[in-house]
């Protein structure tokens, strides 16, 4: 047998030559002094390889059982542009049945966006998106998004309702007001205006009632796509201290405000399709520059999806939770935090 | 067979997160992309898991990296951060492991892509055949294409080393 080429020693090293070829070599070694050295490079240099990969390794973590993942819908975290389109073209359904069942006449002057008389309120907008009222706010900010929705005044529709990213909800850190809807076995309830505090516009709609909050946007307050991704140890350190997070939601995100005003967010999955998000820094810095001025709050204000916002003061941070939830449960969820 | 998959999943996740991570580069990015490939294994139930898992973490690392691409210039932001922290005093060792990892990840980024395929797919745990599988070589030519790898990394870390002491200096 000729000398040995080098991808043979190696594959030969490797334990990858077939039995006969194996053979071959070992007895062609055996009286090649040449040979053998330059075995004995490839040895030296599989192992140095080896070394080097070895360095660049993730700390082992223990892997979550296999039937967690089967139950876990995981797919949506990379793909879910996917599920967004999805959840919208589901909305458009539902919106259109709906109306079907509860709206009939609407349905039939429904090509442009009328004021719906079945129409649940969203509870009760801030200040200032009031004052800018009506009509200047009816043009549709996002293209192709559904905007004839109805609104739906049982919380579960909703929640299978559209993403599309709505309207003008508060883009301050205003608590919306909530008032209970009054209970009915027939969806949707309607409560004439009589409580209604303000008519507020959503999307385009001019909404009266006083019922519960109702979300077809199951939109991010923050677009966060743009905000990059960070590890749990360099948000630890920009915050200096530990994370705020809801214990037992899976944690989808954690990321960085690209605006540099040391602002993490943590993104939790309470469900496939449901993102509640965790706007987090030091209450100092909080403090320090003015609320509306921050760059991620611009960005809310400038998106204005319909998402409740709470915040509070959580140990030394100022965390505020926004997710397409009614405030009561956003505030259940944030009490869970501590 | 469910029971064959989670056997897999028990001798190959790490492997496959270690996989993963050198595309990547974020240890929770990695153990999520490999727990979507698990999960997507589940429903799609194929004959040949273990190969078909790194195909389609692969792809998954791919689609990543696009999106990778594209979040740069905020990454440029993160770059600064833990420097700043480094001054707080991180032990020694930590810096320059951390260092080392870095000029591992040039060296691996340097190596051609098929070349660091192989390379990433044997260190993975996979058979030469599973890898002229994957990557279209004749079995023949995972060795040969091994032994560049290797040898190319070796230098190219080596040769990063260089560069960095004179830089020092």
């Amino acid at each position: 047998m000729s000398h040995v080429d080098e991808g043979t020693l190696h594959a030969f090293l490797d334990g990858a030559l077939p039995l006969g070829e194996h053979g071959q070599v070992d007895a062609h070694l055996a009286e090649c002094p040449d040979c053998r050295q330059r075995l004995a490079e490839a040895r030296a240099l599989i192992a140095r390889a080896d070394a080097l990969l070895a360095l660049a390794q993730p700390a082992e973590r223990s892997a979550p059982p296999l039937h967690e993942l089967r139950r876990r819908p995981l797919w949506w975290r990379v793909r879910w542009p996917i599920a967004w389109a999805a959840s919208v073209t589901l909305a458009i359904g539902l919106g259109w049945m709906w109306r079907g069942r509860e709206a009939r006449q609407a349905l039939v002057a429904s090509a442009e966006r009328d004021t719906l008389p079945q129409t649940v309120a969203v509870g009760q907008l801030r200040e200032e998106p009031r004052r800018q009222a009506a009509q200047e706010r009816a043009p549709a900010r996002h293209g192709e998004a559904p905007r004839r929705d109805v609104a739906v005044a049982r919380p579960q529709a909703a929640r299978a309702d559209s993403a599309a990213p709505a309207a003008n909800a508060a883009s301050g850190v205003v608590p919306i007001v909530t008032p209970p809807i009054a209970a009915s076995d027939r969806a949707p309830a309607i409560k004439p205006a009589a409580s209604a505090p303000v008519p507020a516009t959503v999307d385009g709609m001019i909404v009266t009632g006083a019922a519960q909050v109702v979300h077809r946007g199951r939109a991010a307050a923050v677009m966060s796509s743009t905000w990059p991704i960070i590890q749990r140890g360099s948000a630890t350190r920009l915050l200096g201290t530990e994370l705020v997070m809801i214990p037992g939601v899976p944690v989808k995100d954690i990321r960085m405000s690209p605006y540099a005003d040391g602002v993490v967010l943590v993104e939790q999955a309470i469900d496939s399709t449901l993102v509640i998000q965790l706007f987090q820094r030091r209450a100092d810095a909080a403090a320090a520059d003015s609320g509306a001025s921050s760059g991620y709050e611009r960005q809310l204000a400038a998106q204005r999806d319909r998402v409740e916002r709470l915040a509070r003061f959580v140990g030394p941070l100022r965390v505020e939770i926004a997710g397409p939830l009614g405030t009561d449960s956003l505030s259940k969820l944030l009490d869970l935090v501590k | 067979m469910p029971d064959d998959l989670a056997e897999v999943y028990r001798t190959t996740y790490h492997a496959l997160v270690r996989f993963l991570y050198r595309k990547v580069w974020d240890a929770e990015r990695a153990a999520d992309l490999a727990q979507e490939a698990f999960a997507r294994a589940l429903v799609h139930q194929p004959a040949n898991a273990r190969g078909w898992l790194f195909v389609v973490a692969a792809n998954l690392a791919r689609d990543e990296g696009r999106r990778r691409l594209r979040e740069r210039r905020h990454l440029t932001l993160l770059k600064a951060e833990p420097e700043t922290t480094g001054e707080h005093g991180e032990p020694e060792e930590a810096i320059d492991l951390e260092a080392r990892r870095a000029r591992v990840r040039a060296a691996l980024e340097g190596l051609t892509p098929r070349d660091r395929e192989v390379l990433l797919l044997w260190d993975a745990g996979l058979p030469y055949e599973e890898i002229a599988a994957q990557t279209g070589l004749a079995p023949g030519a995972v060795g040969t294409t091994l032994a560049r790898a290797r040898r190319r990394l070796v230098e190219a870390y080596e040769a990063g080393s260089e560069e960095t002491h004179v830089a020092r200096g």
